[in-house]
């Protein structure tokens, strides 16, 4: 008996045995780090919109070509009058974008990356052109389709839009779609790809509009302070309700603006909202989740020009090239608090000493930055959370809202890739 | 009740007693010939046989009917023979004495006792050591008369054993042309009177009638073969002038073969062997109707015969057959005079005769033969409940019994056919010519390039690639030249093959075919059960056929001390089956080496044994080793350790065999496991294992599981990339042991019914109930989670460039998410043996290129270099999938890229310029080797490959060598300026596996039965 007890102590202290190597944690080597080539990015600056001036740069330089012109290594834009379209050739740190005035009024746009298709949305489609730019070696053909309030905006002439390489094509939305209510221009390619904006312009106002591409969520920084008016326009190319709430990430906490919550969208239409009352004035940045994808733009009207904001992609490294002063906003999405550092660099060779400042989770903080004069200004946001980020101008030339944009590598494709023999 | 005045039927011992009468009365006297018995002359020749003269003695005294004279011929005894026959003579049992020489062999005795008499009407030839049957005599008269014949052969048995049936040695024998003795009969074979008379070419002179007539024409035996093979000579002789040589077994008698045993040695023959081949070859170059050919023949086949000995362990016997042929070609002046004695015969009857003689393929269905016996012998084994622990066996006697119990359906034939029909139905996934997945690679497509696999080494990496690779392509060889067939028979037959193994290791161990049967099953079970096959384990799969295999040789060594050659046999299997684990897991030799030195200190008498085994076994490896000394950690890992999924089990999952993807449902292993762990606990606890054998098992168990649960915790770096260990090996070690526990713990009971008889039935039923609830599980959902059927994902056109000259590459990339997995593939690319190594190149610097490549393709973010880029890297197409349409429209915006749309929701991208993996490059431009030939040109040209330098690169151009140039990104070599045929490789390892075959060849030898003269073999019998 003794044995018998003897040898079943022995196998549990097998048993135990096991366990406790088994509970060793499974050591993790990462595998050995991928050498990514440089990540070449092509933008496409719209010019000829008026009085159009580029901003933009790349710590590790770039270079740049009239449409259909010949490549040049480019110096940093700041403040270069564009009459055609430049093409910029650079690695993930390049960002640029183009300002362009008409009277009182200011727009702002990136220099956008050719794409197959995209979203773009104006309040004033009557005062609209929508540019399209072919920066390819291929010709390029182009859908156009408009959704309205009321949904689908039948456009005769807008299918098949032919882009012959290097050219651009200007569609006249205010005559496709001659209504003074907002509409989404969706915009897609059946051979290459376009770059595509919209201008909008009044008497008293303008715009630049971005492409965006249908998602469950759009992340719209840039609400400056004491904006008079903020608005949100949604539109759902879908073939069903979009029922849309609208989060607001305000000075200290994130809060859900009144009127923003449930908003339904029908199939294929495009709707304004007003949150005017319930933001108050402070600044934010605005996060519309729906139920089906849709696209959303905000736009913020200080003195009597208004300035727009599309999605943007949080990141943990974001730059913006801007031509003169402005307010920084940053908006912390993490759960949790965070600090940021900020870096402006004017292309000039002046720099200010980096900022660090704590963010509490969901807060939206600002940063007035310092004034250049005929220099551009290179801001850069680094967290160790996503962040967003806009930088607002307003002035008597009008108002702008320029979005930082994501420049750090690690951010750039995002998941894991790993070599599978199972691949054949 | 019966009536007494009725006749009773029989009862069965009566029927019984009644069939086998014959065997029971030997000495029944036939019925009397016409012949008679007092016209016979028997003439005996004796030399030197005091040992067993007296039964011959005795033999010839109850002969009857007795022939009418006995004379002996006593050739210049010198030991207590002559005493022997005085008193012979005096008490009547021989007519006469004759004095006769030492120096005279047979045929020549024969001949001095005739000289001076009438021919008699019959001669019967004996030996001294040839016991004849009270009735041969009158028997061979009988056959005599009823045949009308004129020689008559008897039967000759092996001698007289007490309480054992009578065995045949010889019914009349032949000769092969090359000088190989040829039986009618399978020697051994017990005598049940199944043989009957057949006409014969001729036969030994024991017992053989001759009638007097034909013995003065033919003029006795030949004095050119004065011993052996003289009775087959004389009955050739016989045949060809007409007369009729028969064998008659009716009549029979015990032959000792006291000279070709050597239990003598005489004058005429220091060594019997030598002597009777001597005689072989005389007799067959004599005979033959081509002398020339026919000594060639004899010649060749001597030399082999001798190389043969050589490798068979026996130098002794293969001097001995170089002995012989020298003496056979130094004698031909016997040869000479035997042949003109045979050329005066009459050929009329050459065919007949030649109708007496083995075909030309005697040898081949003579080798089938004895093959078919072995494997039916081994069946024998299989199905029999065959005790080998009892007395009779440790005495090492042939003829030992046992408890011999044969059931109608052996359950080890039961546990065969269950795991066989098992494989086929739940290793249906595996059925097809494109088996891979898991840690499975896709075998080659052809055995060239399977032998390529192993011989031609990877760019940039050191040593020999792993020897794994050398056995896939030896097993591939053996599966009629084609690898998939290889991986297929592996799959399907893995059960069986592991569940035989466990059965062969458990033969050792326990006596019951219920036992192997039963834990049998369990193995084979075991080995899917884990997900051995599932997940394409090679090294687990592999580990569980080897494992028991090994510890069965080495079981085999232990328990039986060997003297001589025969010592080497146990230690050489040790040695491959080592060679084999270490194969699929380097670390075994490691261990392996641990566990000799342990012997080695406890048994010094061992030193030498274990040294060579082990020593042999790591010299196998010697040409890996630089590999492994770059990549040490490659000891823990696997096969094609990168391949091998990234898992590491838990404690339940190592308790359950829980460690990989492909294990089936969590109730299923639970079950089986369970089971298994239960009737482990119980032969553990309830078992009459003594302590010293429960602490080794349960050391096993516990070593086994311990180095499973810490080596999966590893996350090792092995050549270009991180891999998690396979711990199959170890899982089996412990999973093993426990078998191995509960079989001795079964046949404790069994044999001395201390453990409880229906707890232990309890346990039997359990595991057969688990394994066949497993097996259920498994034929439902089939064994193939990872590994199945896996056609190329790559368009036809696309796969069938790589198969060209241009021998291109694809690069593979699939977006999920954010979860990228990309591969390159080539022709030869992945396959057994690629994922040793970073599977996309072995060259660091390429891979990362690659690398580089698929995340920007992934992106969509799109050099302008992208296309010279993938031509410089050999890649001819880009296969995509999962990307949205932005960044096709990107990749698509490159120049020098044709998008064409595979599905919808991939894309490839041919890369344009027919892009080869050569390319001559020349200061206008560069030009792909598109077809293996390169133009004519001027100047200065290079032809550069997509591939890493590598001092072992060689290219030629017409067959002349190109020199390769120095200091270049990628290999490059000079290229001439006239046009011609390129050929590019790398420098095989022709040197190891030169190495690996001889150690191979010296551990078959050693591992091998040694060769045995034919004297040592019937010393052995008689011993």
């Amino acid at each position: 008996m003794r044995d018998k007890l003897a040898m079943v102590a022995a196998l549990l202290a097998t048993f135990a045995g096991v366990g406790l190597l088994a509970a060793i944690p499974k050591m993790h080597v990462p595998p050995p780090p991928v050498t990514k080539p440089p990540v070449e990015k092509t933008l496409v600056c719209p010019g000829g919109l008026g009085e159009t001036t580029a901003w933009g740069g790349a710590d590790g330089g770039f270079s740049s070509a009239q449409l259909g012109g010949d490549i040049t290594q480019s110096q940093p834009l700041k403040g270069s009058k564009l009459t055609t379209p430049l093409v910029l050739t650079g690695e993930n740190d390049l960002v640029a974008g183009v300002q362009v005035r008409k009277g009182s009024a200011s727009g702002w746009s990136d220099c956008l990356a050719p794409r197959t298709s995209g979203v773009l949305q104006v309040i004033n489609p009557a005062a609209t052109e929508l540019l399209l730019i072919n920066p390819d070696e291929v010709q390029a053909i182009a859908d156009v389709t408009l959704w309205g309030e009321k949904g689908l905006i039948q456009t005769p002439g807008s299918r098949g839009i032919v882009l012959a390489p290097h050219t651009q094509r200007v569609v006249p939305i205010s005559v496709l779609a001659g209504v003074a209510t907002p509409v989404g221009i969706g915009v897609t390619t059946s051979a290459g790809r376009v770059a595509m904006v919209a201008s909008s312009w009044t008497a008293t106002s303008g715009d630049l509009a971005e492409p965006a591409a249908p998602a469950l969520t759009q992340v719209l920084p840039g609400v400056a302070e004491g904006a008079s008016a903020v608005q949100i326009v949604v539109t759902n190319p879908g073939t069903q309700r979009a029922s849309v709430n609208v989060t607001a990430h305000g000075p200290t906490a994130t809060y859900s603006p009144e009127g923003g919550q449930k908003l339904q969208v029908e199939p294929g239409s495009t709707r304004l909202i007003d949150l005017t009352s319930a933001l108050q004035g402070e600044r934010a940045t605005l996060l519309a989740d729906s139920d089906q994808p849709i696209v959303a733009s905000v736009i913020a009207t200080r003195g009597a020009d208004h300035a727009n904001a599309t999605d943007v992609a949080p990141s943990r490294q974001l730059a913006a090239v801007v031509p003169a002063a402005g307010v920084l906003q940053v908006t912390n999405l993490a759960d949790v608090d965070q600090t940021i550092t900020v870096e402006a660099k004017s292309s000039g060779g002046g720099s200010v000493a980096p900022t660090r400042q704590d963010v509490r989770a969901g807060a939206t903080w600002q940063l007035k930055l310092p004034t250049t004069d005929k220099e551009s200004l290179r801001v850069t946001v680094t967290a160790d959370k996503p962040v967003v980020a806009a930088v607002t101008t307003s002035a008597a030339t009008g108002t702008t809202i320029a979005p930082l944009r994501a420049v750090g590598t690690d951010d750039e494709g995002g998941g894991e890739i790993r070599v599978d023999p199972e691949l054949r | 009740m019966p009536d007494p005045d009725q006749p009773s039927s029989p009862s069965r011992a009566e029927r019984l007693a009644s069939a086998w009468a014959w065997a029971h009365n030997p000495a029944a006297v036939p019925d009397p010939s016409r012949i008679d018995p007092a016209t016979v002359v028997a003439v005996m020749v004796v030399h030197n046989a005091e040992e067993w003269l007296p039964r011959q003695l005795v033999a010839l005294a109850r002969l009857e009917p007795r022939p009418g004279t006995i004379l002996v011929v006593d050739n210049g005894s010198t030991d207590g023979s002559p005493a022997l026959l005085d008193k012979a003579l005096a008490e009547g049992v021989i007519d006469d004495l004759i004095a006769g020489s030492a120096a005279q062999g047979f045929g020549a005795a024969v001949a001095q006792a005739l000289t001076g008499r009438d021919v008699p009407e019959w001669l019967w030839l004996l030996h001294d050591d040839s016991e004849p049957k009270r009735a041969a005599l009158g028997r061979l008269l009988q056959g005599a008369e009823t045949q009308d014949a004129d020689v008559i052969a008897p039967k000759l048995l092996e001698p007289k054993r007490r309480n054992y049936p009578d065995q045949v040695q010889e019914i009349g024998q032949s000769i092969s042309s090359r000088g190989r003795r040829v039986l009618t009969v399978e020697p051994g074979d017990i005598d049940q009177a199944q043989a009957d008379s057949t006409r014969t070419l001729g036969a030994s002179t024991a017992g053989l009638l001759i009638r007097g007539e034909v013995w003065s024409e033919l003029g006795g035996l030949d004095p050119a073969l004065p011993l052996y093979r003289d009775g087959v000579e004389f009955g050739w002789r016989a045949n060809l002038s007409g007369f009729k040589v028969i064998t008659w077994p009716a009549a029979s008698l015990y032959h000792r073969q006291a000279g070709r045993a050597a239990w003598r040695i005489t004058h005429l023959s220091d060594d019997p062997d030598i002597v009777d081949r001597v005689a072989a070859m005389r007799l067959v170059a004599a005979h033959a109707e081509r002398p020339g050919p026919a000594q060639s023949g004899l010649v060749l086949n001597s030399l082999g015969r001798s190389l043969g000995m050589l490798l068979g362990k026996s130098p002794g016997a293969a001097w001995g057959e170089l002995v012989a042929l020298r003496r056979f070609l130094g004698s031909k002046d016997a040869t000479r005079d035997l042949r003109a004695r045979v050329s005066g015969l009459p050929r009329a009857q050459a065919e007949q005769v030649a109708a007496l003689r083995p075909g030309r393929f005697g040898g081949v269905s003579h080798a089938l033969d004895r093959m078919a016996s072995a494997v039916a012998e081994r069946y024998r084994d299989l199905t029999t409940d065959d005790s080998d622990t009892g007395i009779d066996d440790l005495t090492g006697d042939d003829f030992a019994g046992g408890r011999n119990t044969r059931r109608f359906a052996s359950p080890v034939v039961v546990m065969t056919v269950v795991l066989i029909v098992f494989g086929l139905l739940a290793g249906r996934g595996f059925l097809g010519a494109s088996v891979s997945g898991g840690a499975l690679l896709p075998a080659p497509g052809s055995l060239t390039d399977a032998w390529r696999a192993y011989v031609t080494p990877d760019v940039t990496m050191p040593g020999t690639n792993a020897p794994w690779l050398l056995l896939a392509a030896l097993a591939s060889t053996v599966t009629l030249g084609q690898p998939w067939l290889l991986v297929v028979l592996g799959s399907v037959l893995a059960p069986v093959l592991a569940g035989w193994a466990m059965v062969s290791l458990l033969r050792r161990l326990v006596s019951s075919t219920l036992i192997w049967g039963v834990l049998g099953l369990v193995w084979g079970m075991t080995v899917v059960a884990m997900g051995l096959l599932g997940v394409g384990s090679v090294t687990g799969i592999t580990a569980s056929i080897a494992l028991p295999h090994f510890v069965r040789s080495v079981l085999v060594w232990r328990e039986r001390p060997q003297v001589g050659a025969e010592r080497w046999r146990a230690p050489a299997a040790a040695a491959g089956w080592t060679i084999v684990l270490t194969a699929v897991l380097p670390l075994f030799w490691v261990l392996a080496l641990a566990g000799a030195i342990v012997w080695a200190v406890i048994e010094r008498a061992r030193i030498a044994e274990l040294a060579t085994s082990v020593a042999l076994s790591g010299l196998f490896f010697i040409g890996w080793v630089p590999r492994l000394v770059a990549h040490p950690m490659r000891l823990f890992t696997g096969i094609d350790p990168l391949a091998y999924p990234d898992t590491a089990p838990s404690m339940a999952g190592l308790m359950f065999g829980r460690i990989n993807p492909a294990h089936p449902d969590r109730w299923v292993s639970v079950t089986f496991f369970g089971v298994l762990w239960l009737a482990f606990a119980v032969a553990m606890v309830f078992g009459v294992l003594t302590r010293r054998v429960q602490a080794i098992l349960l050391g096993c168990v516990g070593l086994g599981m311990a180095l499973a649960a810490l080596i999966s915790r590893l996350a090792v770096t092995v050549s270009g990339g991180v891999a998690r260990p396979d711990v199959s090996v170890w899982m089996l070690i412990a999973f093993g042991t426990m078998v191995v526990s509960i079989a001795l713990s079964l046949r404790e009971d069994a044999e001395t019914g201390s453990l409880d008889g229906r707890l232990n039935k309890a346990v039997a039923a359990g595991l057969t109930l688990a394994s066949l609830v497993t097996m259920g599980w498994f034929t439902v959902f089939g064994t193939a989670a990872a590994t199945h059927d896996r056609p190329t994902l790559l368009p036809s056109y696309a796969h069938d460039v790589q198969r060209t000259a241009r021998a291109s590459r694809a690069l593979m990339i699939e977006v999920n998410g954010a979860s990228v997995r990309w591969m390159v593939t080539s022709a030869t690319q992945p396959q057994w043996g690629t994922a040793e190594r970073n599977p996309t190149s072995p060259s660091p610097g390429i891979a990362d290129r690659y690398a580089g490549l698929a995340s920007s393709l992934s992106q969509g973010s799109i050099s302008d270099q992208l296309a010279a880029d993938l031509t410089e890297l050999g890649v001819s197409h880009v296969w995509i999938r999962g990307i949205d349409a932005d960044r096709i429209a990107a990749i698509s915006n490159v120049v020098g890229l044709t998008r064409a749309a595979a599905d919808d929701a991939t894309n490839v991208w041919t890369v344009t310029g027919l892009v080869s993996r050569a390319r001559v490059v020349t200061g206008e431009g560069v030009t792909p080797v598109a077809d293996g030939l390169v133009p004519p040109g001027s100047g200065e040209r290079k032809l550069v490959l997509a591939e890493a330098p590598d001092a072992r690169w060689r290219a030629t151009l017409n067959g002349t060598e190109l020199e390769p140039a120095a200091d270049q990104p990628l290999q490059t070599f000079v290229l001439r300026p006239e046009p011609g045929r390129v050929e590019w490789h790398l420098q095989p390892s022709w040197l190891a596996l030169t190495w690996q075959v001889l150690l191979v060849a010296v551990l078959t030898v050693l591992a091998a039965p040694v060769a045995q003269s034919g004297a040592q073999a019937r010393r052995a019998r008689e011993e």
